[in-house]
């Protein structure tokens, strides 16, 4: 029986996760973890949280993120049994995180009618010339970014997801993301370069 | 430059130009400042963004998730209890969809109601009811309670049971939940920003009393035999 994408077939692993080798203790906590240890759970917990923190906080924003991490643990906890060991741990925590963090966006969009796709919110941010500083800039920059323009950048240009991928777990074609992830850089352009 | 060459330097920089275009690209590129410096900064940006730094989350998330999947495990054990209870006997005179649809219909027309009855001001006369005086009794609030209870342990339970159910189920479930619970926080801000409105408390109360009547049956749903 194949591992459980939660994503759907046909979806990879981001490359920047691919490389990830997982020390023989993370596979041991694992194990232990899907046998009902929650010790060793928070391990994996402790080890993984800012990854999963960061992720939350790019996609949707900081005051959602910690509720949302530990959504994404809670879910991890759940699926654990799902789990085989075909890919690391992370790779396979990484992808609960997207779906659940799309699943609070889908919820956010109903909410609100439409996240706003305001892009003066960008000028609330301020700028700096140089780029020493383009980093945390960016960091600022990328939390003012039109939400479906954001969503494509992160899962791009952050965690290197391709587009065909992204398009999957959004359910629009590779034509709309490659089209919102030059509208997110050029934006963010806008603002960093000027 | 040109929006032709514009719309094209995300794809040159992925590499998701032909051979051709590219060349064309790349001799336009030689030529055109402004586009040679449009490249040069997305790349920067792109770049920046693939080596940002992770961060941990200022507070402990853990004590919240430890507590969270602990009440799991008590869910996994709440649904034997419910067959105990001889919900599994009970036959169901409406399909789970048409439970759904009819549900969202009343949490939309009471909505509307509520949307018509504030229009229309505060009550009076003939009409006026004294049982929702604008001061709201504090009895009013214990629904409330109760409500949230009776939420959070069917939550559990279906949660607990959700495997048994056709994914397509869960998923009509949850978007349904999910359009009870808009409903219901718009409610609740309205009910913020109206303290005293015995309109919009009485649609409160009654949008959490279908939600968890929805999930008692959605619950009943996964705890039937297979």
């Amino acid at each position: 029986m194949n591992e459980e994408s939660p994503w759907g077939p046909g979806v990879t692993a981001p490359t920047t996760l691919e490389n990830a080798v997982p020390p023989a203790s993370e596979r041991a906590d694992v194990s232990r973890a899907q046998n009902g240890d929650t010790r060793a759970f928070e391990r994996l917990y402790r080890t993984h949280a800012a990854r999963i923190f960061s992720l939350a906080r790019r996609m949707i924003g900081v005051d959602l993120a910690g509720e949302l991490t530990q959504d994404v643990f809670v879910r991890a906890w759940e699926k654990l049994r799902t789990f085989r060991g075909e890919s690391a741990f992370g790779t396979w925590l990484h992808r609960v995180a997207i779906n659940v963090i799309l699943h609070r966006r889908g919820v956010l969009n109903v909410e609100r009618g439409r996240l706003d796709d305001d892009e003066g919110a960008l000028d609330q941010v301020a700028a700096r010339r140089g780029s020493s500083e383009l980093g945390m800039d960016l960091e600022g920059a990328i939390g003012k970014l039109p939400s479906g323009a954001r969503v494509v950048f992160v899962l791009h240009d952050v965690e290197g997801f391709k587009h065909e991928e992204i398009a999957d777990l959004l359910g629009v074609t590779a034509g709309t993301t490659k089209a919102q992830l030059h509208r997110a850089r050029m934006i963010l352009r806008q603002h960093l370069c000027r | 430059m040109s929006d032709r060459w514009t719309e094209s330097i995300s794809e040159y920089l992925d590499g998701g130009l032909e051979a051709a275009q590219r060349r064309l690209f790349e001799a336009h590129v030689a030529e055109c400042a402004e586009c040679a410096a449009a490249v040069e900064d997305l790349r920067l940006i792109t770049s920046r963004a693939h080596g940002l730094p992770t961060e941990a989350p200022e507070a402990d998330l853990w004590p919240g998730i430890e507590t969270r999947i602990r009440s799991l495990g008590t869910a996994a054990r709440a649904v034997p209890a419910a067959r105990r209870g001889g919900l599994t006997a009970i036959r169901f005179s409406f399909s789970l969809p048409q439970l759904a649809a009819a549900c969202l219909a009343l949490v939309v027309l009471s909505g509307g109601a509520v949307w018509y009855a504030l229009r229309q001001g505060p009550p009076r006369g003939l009409f006026a009811d004294r049982s929702m005086s604008r001061a709201a009794p504090a009895s009013l609030n214990a629904p409330d309670h109760v409500a949230i209870r009776d939420v959070e342990e069917l939550g559990r339970v279906l949660a607990a049971g959700r495997e048994k159910l056709d994914p397509a189920t869960v998923r009509s479930l949850e978007e349904s939940l999910l359009i009870i619970d808009v409903a219901i926080r718009q409610a609740k801000r309205a009910l913020d920003a109206d303290p005293n409105n015995p309109y919009v408390r009485a649609h409160l109360d009654d949008t959490m009393r279908r939600k968890v009547e929805f999930l008692r049956r959605a619950t009943m749903l996964a705890s039937a035999p297979q």
